[in-house]
């Protein structure tokens, strides 16, 4: 009987937790970064940071799979930055394998829909 | 502090003890003189008095905004003006954004005349200067129609505050019909003369039409209220050394990061319809009575200094439900009232995007922030008049619930409050002189308070400003009231009259609230 009783509340316990839905203030962005022409992108290693323009809240992340990140972000307006000593693999146009450190086109990114998708040029900083 | 409290209590005692002492007099002179009979209008000044103060009036005094039934809410024509003075002091303020004291003096005036047995004419004026102590986080007017899209420093300070109230209206009554019309206008001026310097100056209009079928010896009425609010604001420095940032406040110690800085310039406009129904007795006799109410208001914030921005948006609803019954028996009045008041306030944040040619293009909007509450409350009051005098009790208890919440990162606040009481008064009337005395008490006491709050991730001085308004309201409270009123036969119809009234709080953690307004002036 005791038990029984125990499990009700346990099955009633989550009617009591009445959460917001705030889905609809995030967007799911699929973010690419694209390395310079005649360069091939062997692997990408580096801690993209997410800075919304208004909020001033930065979101850091190194979640990234063959150039590409899947990210949940406040909808806004972003200025993306790569951390020190982040940077990429890469082929030259001669077939030479080389590692260079980069940064992306600071020019913000809009994000307001429910889906983004969006793509970053990579620039080696030397 | 203390000294004015000493001053002010000597004054309510000294009252106290004279108008006793007067009718003391007046007893004495009757038993040795016959004194003239009072005239039927001084009577009927009485009368007034009696109506404009019964427990009737004060239960169905949310209806009488409704100006159909405004204008059928009286039997007797009344009008008053008074000068008076205003004050309250507070050890620890409600919210930081209200002070902890107010000094007012003020002029107020209203009237209610029957032009003929069919057409009621209503009026009232009013202006009050004075001063606002110790506000904090707080920049801006009118905190009640703006919160929480506030402009706000950590600085502060006493706020210097000047207010004109002017409005009216006129209702007719045919055989089977009322209508009426009424309009109002709310202009307040507040600013501060040491830095940091907000100067804010504010209007709101609102006109008011209803008309209403007479069914049998009751009214059934539909009134629809048009309202028209702006306040223009800035804030400025006159020492550079001590230049401050001012933060445009989101809600629960969030802030607008991107626009904080010195350019604190805002332009707020709103608008909004209220849609009433209500059923009473017409022209103030007993019965049931109910009404229902929704309100619907928009206010935005726009930046002046950058290039008209609209960076924030409130859409308050309000809902009400009243319902109740007054009766007259051959000893006894006595009436019931149940009162509902659902309230919803959802606030949005523009997404701003990048500035091209000095314009900020609007990408998008955030619902961040919500507030509700609700209140629900129970009045009764039993009572016996005749020819002299007059008694009533009128138990009373009150049920509040407000859940405030920023969606993202998660905050939240919530409490409850449960407060009950008694309020009594006696009123005494003699030939040329009328007295009226009531006192209260009731206690509150507070539920379920909740407080989630990132601190990580809000600046500390607004983490600070939050959690002493949440440590405020979770805390119990005993109210006591009393107020002293006596009006004295000047002419034919015309009394003067001096009133002084006292509040007093006393919260769980020892601290007090005091506040006490004095006024005199005539009634004809």
């Amino acid at each position: 009987m005791k038990m029984r009783l125990l499990l009700l509340l346990m099955a009633l316990l989550p009617l009591a937790c009445v959460e917001k839905d705030t889905e609809p203030l995030f967007t799911r962005l699929t973010l690419s970064v694209r390395p310079p022409q005649g360069i091939e992108m062997l692997r990408f290693q580096a801690t993209m940071v997410f800075e919304n323009i208004n909020t001033r809240q930065r979101i850091s992340t190194s979640d990234f799979i063959d150039g590409q990140l899947r990210i949940r972000l406040l909808k806004g307006l972003y200025r993306l930055s790569i951390n020190e000593g982040g940077g990429m693999t890469y082929t030259d146009s001669d077939g030479q394998r080389h590692f260079g450190e980069v940064v992306v086109d600071n020019a913000p990114l809009t994000l307001v829909g429910d889906t983004s998708e969006a793509t970053v040029d990579l620039i080696l900083k030397n | 502090m203390k000294k004015t409290i000493y001053l002010l209590t000597s004054f309510l005692a000294a009252a106290s003890l004279l108008c006793p002492a007067q009718a003391a007099g007046m007893t004495a002179d009757t038993t040795s003189a016959v004194p003239p009979r009072p005239s039927d209008k001084q009577r009927g000044l009485f009368q007034a008095l009696e109506e404009q103060f019964s427990p009737r009036r004060q239960l169905l005094s949310p209806l009488h905004a409704h100006p159909a039934v405004h204008a059928t809410a009286r039997r007797h024509d009344f009008s008053q003006a008074g000068l008076g003075y205003r004050l309250r002091r507070d050890d620890q303020p409600d919210l930081m954004a209200t002070g902890d004291g107010i000094d007012y003096g003020f002029f107020a005036a209203e009237s209610f005349r029957r032009l003929s047995p069919h057409s009621t004419v209503w009026g009232k004026a009013g202006y009050r200067r004075g001063s606002v102590r110790n506000v904090k986080w707080n920049s801006s007017s009118d905190l009640e129609l703006i919160y929480p899209y506030i402009t706000a420093d950590s600085t502060g300070g006493d706020l210097t505050s000047e207010r004109y109230t002017f409005g009216g209206g006129y209702g007719r009554q045919h055989r089977k019909w009322t209508w009426a019309l009424g309009a109002d206008i709310i202009a307040s001026h507040e600013y501060r003369d040491v830095d940091p310097r907000p100067r804010n100056i504010s209007t709101e209009l609102l006109f008011n039409a209803g008309a209403g079928l007479h069914t049998g010896r009751y009214l059934t009425a539909l009134s629809l209220k048009v309202q028209v609010y702006k306040q223009r604001g800035d804030v400025d420095f006159y020492n550079p050394l001590g230049v401050k940032s001012e933060y445009h406040l989101s809600g629960l110690g969030t802030h607008f990061s991107r626009f904080s800085g010195v350019d604190a310039g805002s332009h707020y406009r709103g608008s909004g319809y209220t849609l009433d129904v209500t059923f009473t007795p017409r022209d103030g006799g007993e019965g049931w009575f109910a009404a229902a109410g929704y309100e619907h208001r928009t206010v935005e914030k726009i930046l002046i200094a950058f290039n008209n921005l609209p960076l924030q948006h409130i859409d308050p609803r309000t809902l009400t439900a009243h319902i109740g019954h007054t009766a007259v028996g051959n000893r006894l009045h006595w009436g019931v009232g149940a009162h509902l008041r659902y309230h919803y306030r959802p606030g949005t944040e523009s997404i701003v995007g990048e500035k091209i040619s000095n314009i900020y293009a609007v990408v998008g909007h955030l619902k961040m922030y919500e507030y509700s509450s609700l209140s629900a409350r129970l009045d009764a009051y039993i009572g016996h008049r005749d020819s002299r005098r007059e008694w009533n009790i009128s138990p009373w208890v009150d049920y509040r619930r407000q859940t405030e919440d920023y969606l993202y990162p998660s905050q939240n606040r919530e409490v409850g409050h449960l407060s009950g009481g008694v309020d009594g008064s006696f009123s005494l009337k003699r030939p040329h002189m009328y007295l009226r005395f009531e006192a209260s008490g009731g206690y509150r006491a507070a539920m379920n308070p909740h407080l989630l709050l990132p601190v990580a991730d809000l600046h500390p001085s607004l983490v600070k400003m939050v959690r002493h308004d949440y440590q405020r309201l979770q805390l119990d409270a005993v109210l006591l009231h009393c107020h002293l009123r006596a009006d004295h036969t000047l002419g034919r119809r015309l009394n003067l009259f001096a009133e002084a009234g006292y509040h007093f709080r006393r919260f769980a953690d020892s601290t007090l609230s005091h506040a006490a307004e004095l006024q005199v002036g005539i009634t004809f």
